[in-house]
């Protein structure tokens, strides 16, 4: 797990995200040559995005400019905004599915440490645990032709870590991709 | 245009281009396809379906990635088409896309064809 995810008192199992802004050195001379050394930003971002399909466009615009400004490989990019995609979209089909278009909040953070990058996603909808829901057979959806939890199979096969919690009357979903040191 | 001048934006925002001059309609797909941008997909295929043009293939040899909310709406295309008597065929599945299908069981759901002439062939058939 990330250094940055720690503790929270008051959640059911004491996690969270923690603020971090710093520069880490990621030694690495075998890969870059002696003496050379990759820098990874750490650091992190927030958004706040509006329950309309359209906002995930420039949520995967700003999780893409944070991340790799942090130094996250363009094909990690790529699936953070995957499960970007497919955990904020669960929250407008299923927690936020009775509120009307554009009338509520999403919040979303993204922390950067030197183990990989860490998104965090809070709405205050109905009860919704992405990482208990079933996860559904994929033979048997071939068989039916069913695409239905598809965005769940790609979330559990794209993140490295998934923790949902019911907090204060509002669910908060964190996904964890790592990132492996440059070189 | 000619087929060697698709532009690549991989990573960047969805763009759909047409190939002239096959008989199947050739779709480039490039860039993202997402929850924003999913329903604009399955409405442009939806309308050439609707227009009588049902023989598709779609080039995927730029896309990024494509979420299920993409899959939905092709797999609701593919559907349309079949109903008609038309077919989708997809090729250029790389990178990230081809694990995507891979991962929800969608190489099973679609016509895939290894390569653009492939899918050409077999979307003419």
């Amino acid at each position: 797990m990330l250094s940055g995810l720690r503790t929270r008192r008051n959640s059911p199992d004491r996690t969270r995200v923690r603020l971090a802004s710093r520069r880490h050195r990621v030694d690495n001379p075998g890969a870059r040559g002696e003496g050379e050394q990759a820098v990874v930003q750490s650091g992190e971002a927030r958004m706040v995005v509006a329950n309309r399909p359209e906002e995930l466009e420039r949520a995967a615009l700003w999780a893409a400019d944070f991340a790799t400004g942090a130094g996250v490989p363009a094909e990690i990019v790529s699936r953070l905004q995957v499960v970007l995609d497919e955990a904020v979209g669960n929250v407008l089909a299923h927690a936020l599915a009775d509120a009307a278009p554009g009338s509520r909040e999403i919040s979303l953070r993204l922390c950067r440490e030197a183990g990989g990058i860490a998104l965090e996603i809070i709405d205050d909808g109905a009860p919704f645990d992405a990482a208990a829901a079933p996860v559904p057979d994929v033979a048997r959806r071939v068989a039916a032709r069913r695409p239905g939890g598809a965005g769940l199979l790609f979330l559990h096969a794209l993140a490295d870590e998934m923790r949902a919690f019911r907090e204060e009357g509002r669910n908060r979903l964190v996904l964890v991709l790592r990132v492996p040191p440059a070189g | 245009m000619r087929d060697d001048q698709a532009r690549s934006v991989e990573g960047g925002r969805m763009e759909i281009m047409e190939v002239a001059g096959h008989a199947p309609v050739v779709l480039h797909v490039s860039g993202r396809v997402n929850g924003a941008n999913a329903a604009e997909l399955g409405s442009r295929l939806g309308a050439l379906v609707e227009s009588g043009r049902v023989a598709i293939v779609l080039d995927f040899s730029h896309l990024a990635h494509m979420t299920s909310a993409g899959f939905r709406s092709l797999l609701h295309v593919d559907r349309q088409a079949s109903e008609v008597g038309g077919t989708l065929v997809l090729c250029g599945l790389q990178g990230l896309t081809r694990e995507l299908f891979e991962i929800g069981g969608f190489l099973d759901m679609f016509t895939i064809a290894a390569t653009r002439e492939e899918a050409i062939r077999r979307a003419t058939l």
